[in-house]
């Protein structure tokens, strides 16, 4: 016979006080447990929206076009920004050795001389004299440069033909001339410079004399609102004798690149250097500053989620436990009351009053126990039910944490006993005389 | 001596009145000896055994058992004292309600930490005759049955002084006798017995037998 025995006996004697100790300690626990799951589960959800959001953010830059631009060393980037215009240039052999790479991460070659010249170049503008000095961009193309180790994909670019000239909307709107209409062939959903794809016959919509050559302008490009707007384009090889730089180009621009890793420009500069030592690359275009801010708007949507569902299981949390441990405290003090003849009588046969104590504080550790393990279930249940994860995750393996478990075995028996303390320490004081005498 | 009470006086202060319980009352039994203390109720008895038995501090006098006195002790050794010592058995039996005949009986070994306590509780249920009640709890049980289990508890420990509160007061005649046979048992085995009644019947068991009222001891009472 020990303290123990005589334990297990009362709680399978007295049911229903034992069950509504566990009980309360099985929510207190379930709540915690519960909350605690759905808050992991919540974690993981928000990261993965995170990705999600971030991911298919990136895709969307993606499309507005993820484009680099290939200099030469030493061209000064400043001068790009603020002249929009380059004065270095590289060996036009640079192009086809990139072409005939095994590179993965760069898709569409262009290469091209661009400069800047007065718009008056062009015999059929006049403009008033404050503005003589105007001027635009001149970009010599050839269109793509097919990847050789890739099959060949549809050029990007009209090849502009010798002879030939394309004008940018404010060009046209110097010479009257109207941008022309978009090819109705294939959807408009890629971008303004692929939706114009060859026609099978460009008409001449006007003749002019550009450096002392003949053009024929064939197309007039619609308003884009961008420096596209002031430029025009030649074919390269008339541009690079033009402009006095044969078999030069000054950039090679790569649209619709695509890399795995997320600073893809490192890894295209990583694989540039091993191709075409001598160069730098620049991403161009806005849309690195719009994923960037995409992925922190992304990111604190998910903390300030997860930050409200945290302070709403801070309040509720101890408010459950607070209560459960009064209730707890409460069926200890009614059980000590119902047994005080009890305590009597194991007093009179000799008991200890730490004895005493033990009894009734071991009632409450065993009610503690078995609750955090009926609760943890409970909650843990709950959670793994409620809470969503993405998809084609374990839960059991993501969401299940053994010290929790852990703690929750540790600490709800303390805080039954904590919660008994009082009524214990009051049974154990009890005089027996008291009791033995009110017959 | 097994059990000496020198001028003891106890008074129980209440909001309202002080009530003299024991008024310097003088009492010994020896080992073997079966000791009755007759009186009507409210003169005293049940604080004169709680006395006795260590569980209540007289205001005077002084309680020896078997030479020791219990209340010159610290606690944890005047319980280890009393649960080595001293048996008690009440009217209201003072059973554990959730504990079996055999769980009741094996109680004071929780404090004794006797090694034997299951053998013997089994030999002192078989002779009081409820071999076959081991497992019933209390409230399966008859008076008579109880107050049986009762009495094997307080002897599970082998005391040497056996105090009995008005034992017999919840039982009939032939149960009565029963439990008082068993006590007379008990002092033939060289154990000291102090039964406290106002039950005529029961002091019949008794080799001397003292008459207090209003604390003190007096002069028996007229048949
Ligand atoms: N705890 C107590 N507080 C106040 N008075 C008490 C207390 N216990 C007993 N008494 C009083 O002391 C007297 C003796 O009580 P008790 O020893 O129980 O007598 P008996 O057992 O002979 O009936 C009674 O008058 C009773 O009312
Ligand atoms: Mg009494």
């Amino acid at each position: 016979m020990n303290v123990w025995r005589l334990v297990l006996r009362e709680i399978l004697h007295r049911k229903l006080n034992f069950a509504m100790g566990l009980v309360s300690v099985a929510v207190a626990v379930g709540c915690f447990v519960g909350a605690r799951t759905l808050l992991r589960a919540d974690e993981i959800q928000t990261e993965q929206a995170g990705k999600a959001l971030e991911d298919s953010m990136r895709k969307i830059t993606k499309g507005l076009g993820f484009n680099i631009l290939i200099l030469p060393e030493d061209q000064d980037v400043n001068e790009l920004h603020t002249e929009g215009t380059l004065t270095k240039s590289m060996p036009y052999e640079y192009v086809e050795r990139l072409a005939n790479s095994k590179i993965v991460t760069i898709n569409h070659l262009l290469p091209m001389v661009v400069r800047k010249v007065r718009m008056a170049e062009i015999d059929k503008i006049e403009l008033p004299p404050a503005e003589s000095e105007t001027s635009m961009y001149v970009i010599g193309t050839r269109g793509e440069v097919p990847l050789v180790h890739r099959d060949l994909k549809k050029p990007l670019e009209d090849h502009v033909p010798a002879g030939t000239m394309v004008v940018g909307f404010q060009i046209g709107k110097k010479l009257q001339l109207k941008p022309s209409k978009p090819s109705k062939k294939k959807s408009g959903k890629k971008n303004a410079q692929k939706g114009e794809a060859k026609k099978a016959k460009p008409k001449t919509l006007e003749t002019v004399n550009f450096l002392g050559r003949e053009f024929k302008i064939t197309k007039v490009k619609p308003e884009l609102g961008n420096r596209d707007d002031s430029t025009i384009w030649i074919n390269l090889t008339e541009s690079q004798e033009l402009f006095d730089s044969k078999n030069l180009v000054n950039g090679i621009l790569a649209l619709e690149c695509n890399c795995a890793t997320a600073d893809r420009v490192a890894e295209i500069r990583n694989d540039l250097e091993r191709i075409l030592p001598g160069t730098q690359v620049i991403e161009s275009g806005p849309p690195a500053l719009a994923r960037a801010e995409a992925r922190n708007q992304a990111k604190q949507v998910a903390v300030k989620n997860l930050e409200q569902h945290q302070s709403f299981a801070g309040v509720l949390v101890p408010l459950v436990v607070l209560g459960c441990g009064t209730w707890i405290g409460l069926l200890a003090f009614g059980n000590v009351r119902q047994r005080s003849s009890e305590i009597g009588i194991l007093r009179a046969i000799g008991l200890r009053s730490v004895q005493i104590l033990l009894i009734f504080l071991g009632k409450a550790i065993l009610i503690g126990l078995i609750g955090a393990v009926v609760g943890y279930a409970a909650g843990f249940g709950f959670g793994m039910a409620m809470g969503t994860l993405p998809e084609a995750t374990d839960a059991w393996s993501q969401l299940f944490a053994p010290e929790l478990l852990l703690a929750t075995l540790l600490i709800a028996p303390a805080i039954a006993a904590l919660a008994s303390w009082i009524p214990a320490v009051l049974a154990s004081r009890q005089d027996p005389a008291m009791i033995l005498q009110a017959d | 001596m097994l059990l000496e009470l020198q001028n003891v006086s106890k008074t129980y202060h209440t909001a309202k009145s002080d009530v003299c319980a024991l008024n310097d009352l003088t009492l010994t039994i020896d080992a073997g000896q079966f000791q009755a203390v007759q009186g009507p109720s409210g003169c005293g008895k049940t604080t004169l055994l709680l006395i006795a038995g260590g569980l209540l501090a007289p205001d005077s006098g002084t309680v020896l058992v078997d030479g020791t006195n219990p209340y010159s002790l610290p606690p944890n050794e005047r319980a280890q004292f009393r649960a080595s010592n001293i048996g008690f058995v009440f009217q209201q039996f003072h059973l554990i309600p959730y504990l079996g005949v055999l769980d009741n009986v094996l109680a004071p070994a929780i404090a004794s930490g006797r090694t034997d306590a299951q053998a013997r509780a089994e030999e002192l249920i078989a002779h009081f005759g409820m071999q076959d009640r081991l497992h019933h709890v209390p409230a399966q049980l008859s008076t008579g049955e109880r107050q049986r289990t009762a009495l094997a508890r307080a002897l599970l420990n082998e005391p040497k002084v056996l105090l009995a509160d008005e034992p017999t007061g919840n039982l009939d005649h032939e149960n009565a006798a029963a439990v008082l046979g068993h006590l007379k048992e008990f002092t033939a085995g060289g154990g000291a017995v102090l039964l406290v009644t106002h039950d005529d019947r029961a002091v019949e068991y008794a080799e001397s037998v003292t008459n207090i009222d209003g604390g003190q001891i007096v002069a028996p009472q007229p048949a």
